[in-house]
């Protein structure tokens, strides 16, 4: 762990301090209501001073048992459940959930209907990360600034994303074997347009965050986590790969047609905030690289469902493991039938609820002002880690 | 609410060997002494079942061998499959190699006990400790059972198949009727019994919709008073917990899993009875029994004693560990 002292040195031992009197530890407690906490969490902080001693993360307030209810409801029931998981996401683990149903059940799905997901899940991981620039931001310091400039941007994706499906947040669009209706007529002038704006949305960012000597100094060498404590914490996504690690499920284990395309894994090399934050930024340039591919290759017409679907899904029993990467890491439903309509388990692998397990390593020995900056670049979903 | 479903408990999933050279073949070559039933899940992984006292074997080998090196415990759950037992499903990838592996064990329904892999995979902590409050599996060796995603006092196991999916959970999910049944008052309720009849009068409930305001007054009396009665057995039960004496065999064991009798201990070093296909071979020598493990005294009653606690509860459960694996071994 490395510390700086106000001088700007920099010291691998925590800073100490002479004191003339004895310090006692206190206890801070944190959430589950406080806005640095990005919904119900709370964390029971051990400070000597200003340096955190230990840190306790108390999650489960957001628990609703959604595995108990999807197991309770029929395949195709518990599919607006997963819009309600990861909700800054919903596209990306609505589609994980029909990946799975389709695979259990042996369903082709036509190439049309494809495309289409594919290119609302990246849209809808641009509109994640953008969410991320502008919480993250405001957990720096720009109080205001990235958070209106973000949201303007997410703004007009979520507005096709209402052409699309009628719905700002709680999508429910993707259907079991392929969509629920067809995207609107102008759906790709108006991804083309929305893309543009996007783009120059991310260099706005960009020029705004990045080489900002504030914004640096205040994520360079906070939260550090070496790759090999990534990896046994479970970590994925974003914040595996500023550790170094080119892990990126759309590559190691192709689904979908992600292989039709070109593009890049943005990695980062210390591990710590700044690099988390520049690789999402690299993602969503990335995300725009797929997309423009995408809507060129794109069928204008054909059709988005099967000719013939069950009425009632009954998969043979087996069981299968979908997991697809979604803005925060790998999202994965566990999902076992035992030959009704009714899946026996149904198990959601949540990205956020390991990144989150490995909060008090970084936190440990650093400034508590840190910490909130660590907890923020985790970019957690609260929905998602209690499900 | 549909009617309980119950599985197919005679048919055995349908299995279909991984073909030659799959990674099945390697774990095969790795740990010669471990049998391993390999069959293809329809994701296209290969799912190994393995006896459960061979599990930390299995995953350090798995981890630390340069021809298997998974790195990566992605998933950890279980599944409740009712009479056949509960069965432990843990997911592995390796981020170097590129594969993937299912390994699985069977547990007996009551008393089950698996090994812990906190020391070998850090996300397991919190992992297991999900897993141990919604299955009611104990991990020998965790440093810190506690409820992680329930609330801190409740004893009850929701993703278990006999745990019922009441149309209204009152009170942060605590179905009261469970919770009575499984905590019963000290004294059986006669006083209870009139006052009840006279609210219920009526033959089947009704819909709060169709009801009057004087039922529906009625109604929510009597709810209020069943979350009275069950906020006092949790007050009861906690104050009991606080005052010591806490039951032998964990502290979790006045609940819905019983202590780890002889019986349920021998279970868990052979499921056999309880899977059929994963019954350890004739010449592999018996697994010892699991150490009775230390109750955790409350943090606020005893920090001491309860770091104490911890670390003899961790240092068993390396004790065991080693143990097994020498004689895994043929040491």
């Amino acid at each position: 762990m490395v510390q700086r002292t106000f001088e700007g040195e920099v010291l691998t031992e925590p800073v100490v301090v002479e004191r003339e009197f004895e310090t006692v530890d206190m206890n801070i407690n944190i959430g589950p209501q406080h806005p640095a906490t990005h919904g119900v969490f709370r964390m029971v902080l051990t400070v000597d001073g200003e340096i955190v001693k230990d840190a306790i993360p108390y999650i489960g307030y957001m628990h609703r048992g959604g595995e108990k209810l999807s197991e309770s409801l029929d395949y195709r029931g518990a599919l607006g459940y997963q819009d309600r998981t990861d909700y800054l996401a919903a596209f990306n683990s609505e589609w994980v959930y029909v990946n799975a149903v389709e695979r259990l059940a042996g369903i082709e799905i036509p190439e049309r209907a494809e495309y289409v997901r594919l290119i609302l899940a990246e849209f809808n991981r641009i509109l994640s990360h953008f969410m991320f620039m502008g919480a993250f931001g405001t957990d720096v310091g720009y109080f205001g600034t990235a958070f209106t400039w973000t949201f303007k941007e997410r703004e007009r994706i979520q507005d096709l994303f209402e052409a699309v499906c009628g719905d700002r947040i709680m999508y429910n669009y993707f259907r079991v074997g392929g969509l629920a209706w067809e995207p609107h007529e102008t759906f790709i002038e108006d991804s083309q347009w929305v893309l543009d704006q996007a783009e120059i949305g991310i260099s706005d960012v960009d020029e705004l965050m990045t080489d900002n000597e504030v914004f640096v100094a205040r994520c360079r060498d906070i939260g550090v986590l070496s790759a090999a404590d990534a990896i046994s914490y479970g970590v994925t996504g974003p914040m595996l790969r500023a550790a170094g690690v080119p892990f990126d499920l759309r590559v190691d284990e192709p689904y979908s047609i992600y292989d039709r395309f070109h593009w890049e894994i943005p990695v980062g090399e210390r591990g710590d905030v700044y690099d988390r934050y520049l690789v999402r930024l690299e993602e969503m340039r990335q995300s725009v690289t797929i997309l423009r591919q995408a809507l060129e290759q794109m069928p204008t017409s054909g059709p988005i469902m099967p000719e013939r679907m069950p009425a009632r899904l009954r998969p043979e029993p087996g069981e299968i493991y979908m997991r697809q990467e979604n803005p925060r890491g790998e999202y994965g439903i566990y999902m076992v039938s035992d030959g009704t309509d009714q899946p026996w388990r149904v198990k959601m692998r949540s990205p956020c609820f390991h990144n989150l397990s490995s909060l008090r390593p970084q936190v440990l020995n650093s400034y508590l002002a840190d910490a909130v900056v660590a907890l923020g670049s985790i970019d957690i979903v609260l929905c998602e880690v209690d499900r | 609410m549909t009617t309980r479903r119950t599985p197919a408990a005679t048919e055995e999933p349908p299995s279909n060997e991984p073909p030659a050279g799959s990674i099945a073949d390697t774990y095969r070559l790795v740990l010669p002494l471990v049998e391993f039933d390999a069959a293809m899940t329809k994701g296209g992984d290969v799912a190994l079942t393995i006896a459960a006292d061979a599990i930390h074997e299995v995953l350090e080998r798995g981890r630390d061998d340069a021809r298997l090196h998974m790195n990566l415990l992605r998933n950890l759950t279980a599944v409740d499959w009712e009479q056949r037992g509960l069965e432990m499903v843990y997911h592995l990838y390796s981020i170097p190699l590129r594969q993937a592996v299912t390994i699985k064990a069977w547990l007996p329904s009551q008393g089950a006990l698996i090994e812990s892999v906190t020391d070998l995979y850090l996300t397991a902590d919190w992992a297991e400790r999900e897993c141990r409050e919604m299955f009611g599996i104990e991990f020998i060796g965790h440093p810190d059972p506690r409820n992680l995603l329930l609330d801190e006092d409740l004893d009850i196991h929701p993703l278990r198949k006999s745990h019922p999916l009441a149309p209204i959970e009152i009170e942060q999910g605590v179905d009261v009727e469970y919770f009575t049944k499984q905590f019963p008052p000290p004294e059986p309720a006669v006083e209870q019994e009139a006052a009840p009849t006279a609210a219920a009068a009526a033959p089947e409930r009704k819909r709060v919709e169709d009801m009057t305001p004087e039922e529906r007054e009625a109604r929510k009396a009597e709810q209020a008073e069943r979350v009275a009665r069950a906020r006092e057995l949790a007050a009861a039960r906690r104050q009991e917990r606080l005052a010591g004496a806490p039951p032998a065999g964990g502290p979790r064991a006045a609940g819905s899993a019983p202590p780890p009798t002889p019986a349920a201990t021998t279970a868990t070093a052979a499921p056999a009875s309880a899977a059929p296909s994963s019954g350890p071979s004739a010449d592999r020598p018996p697994a010892p029994p699991p150490p009775e493990l230390p109750s955790i005294p409350d943090a606020e009653e005893d920090p001491e004693g309860r770091a104490a606690a911890q670390a003899e509860r961790v240092r068993l459960g390396r004790e065991l560990a080693a143990a097994r694996r020498a004689q895994l071994r043929g040491d």
